[in-house]
């Protein structure tokens, strides 16, 4: 546990982030907590411990649920959660959109931007995590930030325009 | 509000937000685990690695204390006597009465790698080389000799490597091999065969023709690297060189589907001559990691007893058939390939699957047709019958069509998802006859 909790708030908040609407954070969590404690004499050092932590979080999304959609069920667990800690339900909604959005991101843009912006990590950090390079890094995180703002206005655009045709519609009835 | 708001207010809020889980809630989980097994956290404490080397080292050291060494002047064998009997040591054995020259042998084999277009004329007789792992290999159908341990890394085997009907494979030194890859991968890519040496390369040689990753050669190259690749390796149906970067193989597969011929780890092996599965080299390690079966490879079970090509993959296209189907003709890659976009092209126009959606299969079956789980209504199931069958593919109960970004593949597919006969055209694909292929074996 000592050397694990320099590790916890931003390998939870991973973990949170690969969860949200697809499993049990706890879940997942455990299984990955629990394949380190099996393989501990294999990791040397903080550093290495964290990066472990992240790799097979993520190797365990990719493994078992990447397929999986996003839930009903799960999306309002999470939801719930988020108003347990405070975030306004406007937010909320931000954060679901956002999270729907980064799930159409190809897989390397999702998880540079995801270990950068939320768990806060450094680009040199995540180039190590990811066997790449800084610059290519940069340009995943660019171009992540970039595709995704699309699909948001893309959503915002769709929303409005259905917004105008239900008042049309109201209007002709 | 703006979408770019949106996001940032989203970032800002989760990285603010406290964590999901306390670290309290971690401790309790951790101390659920269960214990380690006590020889493993004991093991922990010891490096194996060094503990071994030192006992190496030692023994190494009082063997040569022990059984100190003293050859008398005249007991001493010369050094020219010494390779004359290594090397009539690595002669195969001839069959009586038709005996060449010994002397003359022995000077080719020391002029190195300048092989005389004339092989002798060896028996075929059938050899098994037994595997360094004792695996659950299935013995090889009609094979006679006792099993073959080749171990000393100075001495070549003394039989050649075969298979029923085949001529053998002539064997060849760690050496040897080096500077055969060497040479038929600069050949290759001057013939712009391959783009660059550190690409993989199948050739297929049966008799009558040579193919190079799928490429079948005109009569121009099949003559040039006939005579190169034939003194060697003879032409045999089945027969495979497959040459990775750090690997060399050459052999054939057995009715039962196990791989026999020479292959060579210069990095991993400590003798050059090694009898093993053409393994999971072939295939990449991100496809091999989630379907490995016990001790024995992936592609050891996926080729089975009619195979005609070789299952799996290369990083690069590839194609092959699986099991002659009399039901439709088999496709080449350009075929595979037009075919794909144009149902691509299709399935778009008809908005059966959006820009996102790259992966599709398509049931083609004699009273319907589906894609993704839904059955085509009206004329649009039969416009993409007329539109497959162009290619001579006929339904069937079974029939299915795997459209990825990185392959094609069309096939019978049993209930859990095994491909049980067709053929594929693509990268990095899993293909089998006991395990989910194609787009099943993505998901789980």
């Amino acid at each position: 546990m000592k050397a694990y909790a320099p590790c916890h708030e931003p390998f939870i908040r991973y973990c949170s982030a690969l969860a949200y609407g697809k499993m049990d954070t706890e879940d997942l969590v455990q299984d990955v907590l629990l394949s380190a404690f099996q393989h501990f004499d294999r990791v040397h050092g903080k550093d290495q411990l964290l990066h472990y932590l992240i790799r097979a979080a993520r190797n365990r999304s990719i493994s078992r649920w990447r397929k999986r959609k996003f839930k009903v069920e799960w999306v309002e667990k999470h939801r719930d959660k988020l108003a347990a800690q405070g975030i306004s339900p406007e937010l909320q909604l931000d954060i679901d959109l956002l999270y729907r959005e980064l799930d159409r991101l190809p897989g390397h843009q999702r998880d540079a931007l995801v270990l950068f912006e939320i768990s806060g990590f450094s680009m040199k950090e995540i180039a190590e995590m990811q066997n790449s390079s800084v610059g290519a890094v940069k340009t995943k995180i660019s171009r992540g930030r970039k595709r995704l703002h699309q699909l948001m206005q893309e959503k915002a655009d769709t929303s409005q325009l259905s917004k105008v045709l239900k008042t049309i519609q109201c209007i002709a009835v | 509000m703006r979408p770019g708001n949106q996001a940032n207010d989203a970032w800002e809020a989760l990285r603010q937000v406290p964590p999901e889980l306390t670290i309290e809630r971690i401790e309790l989980l951790v101390t659920s685990f269960p214990p380690l097994p006590l020889w493993k956290s004991w093991l922990h404490y010891f490096n194996l690695n060094s503990i071994l080397m030192s006992a190496i080292a030692l023994s190494i050291v009082l063997a040569s204390l022990l059984f100190p060494g003293s050859v008398k002047e005249k007991d001493a064998i010369s050094p020219e006597a010494v390779t004359k009997i290594e090397m009539s040591d690595a002669l195969p054995s001839w069959p009586a009465g038709g005996e060449p020259d010994r002397g003359a042998v022995i000077a080719e084999i020391k002029e190195g790698d300048e092989r005389q277009n004339e092989l002798p004329n060896l028996a075929e007789d059938t050899y098994t080389l037994s595997s360094s792992r004792q695996g659950p290999f299935p013995p090889i159908a009609q094979l006679s000799a006792a099993p073959l341990s080749v171990s000393s890394p100075q001495l070549a085997p003394a039989q050649p490597f075969t298979l029923n009907r085949c001529a053998p494979i002539f064997p060849m030194g760690k050496q040897e091999i080096r500077q055969f890859k060497h040479q038929l991968l600069e050949q290759l890519q001057e013939d712009q065969l391959i783009a660059g040496k550190k690409e993989n390369v199948l050739i297929e040689v049966p008799e009558g023709e040579i193919k190079v990753n799928g490429q079948k050669l005109d009569s121009a190259l099949f003559s040039k690297y006939a005579d190169f690749l034939y003194p060697t390796i003879p032409p045999c149906q089945g027969r495979y060189l497959v040459i990775k970067h750090q690997f060399f193989g050459v052999g054939s597969y057995t009715e039962d589907g196990d791989f026999i011929g020479l292959s060579i780890y210069p990095k991993q092996s400590p003798s050059p001559f090694e009898f093993d599965d053409f393994e999971t080299s072939l295939l990449s390690h991100h496809d091999l990691s989630a379907a490995r079966v016990g001790e024995r490879s992936l592609l050891n079970d996926q080729v089975g007893a009619q195979a005609e090509g070789l299952m799996g993959s290369l990083n690069q296209d590839t194609s092959f058939a699986m099991a002659s189907n009399a039901s439709f003709a088999v496709l080449n890659g350009p075929q595979l390939r037009r075919l794909k976009r144009k149902l691509l092209a299709q399935l778009r126009k008809d908005q059966l699957i959006n820009k996102e959606k790259k992966e599709v299969i398509i049931g083609f079956h004699e009273d319907r047709m589906v894609v993704n789980g839904k059955p085509l209504v009206g004329g649009q199931g039969a416009a993409y019958r007329a539109l497959i069958g162009q290619f001579g593919i006929d339904a069937g109960p079974r029939r299915e069509l795997h459209l990825a970004p990185r392959f094609i593949i069309i096939g019978d597919f049993g209930e859990y998802g095994e491909m049980l006969s067709g053929q594929a055209h693509g990268k990095s694909m899993i293909v089998s006859k006991r395990l989910p292929s194609g787009l099943y074996a993505d998901r789980k």
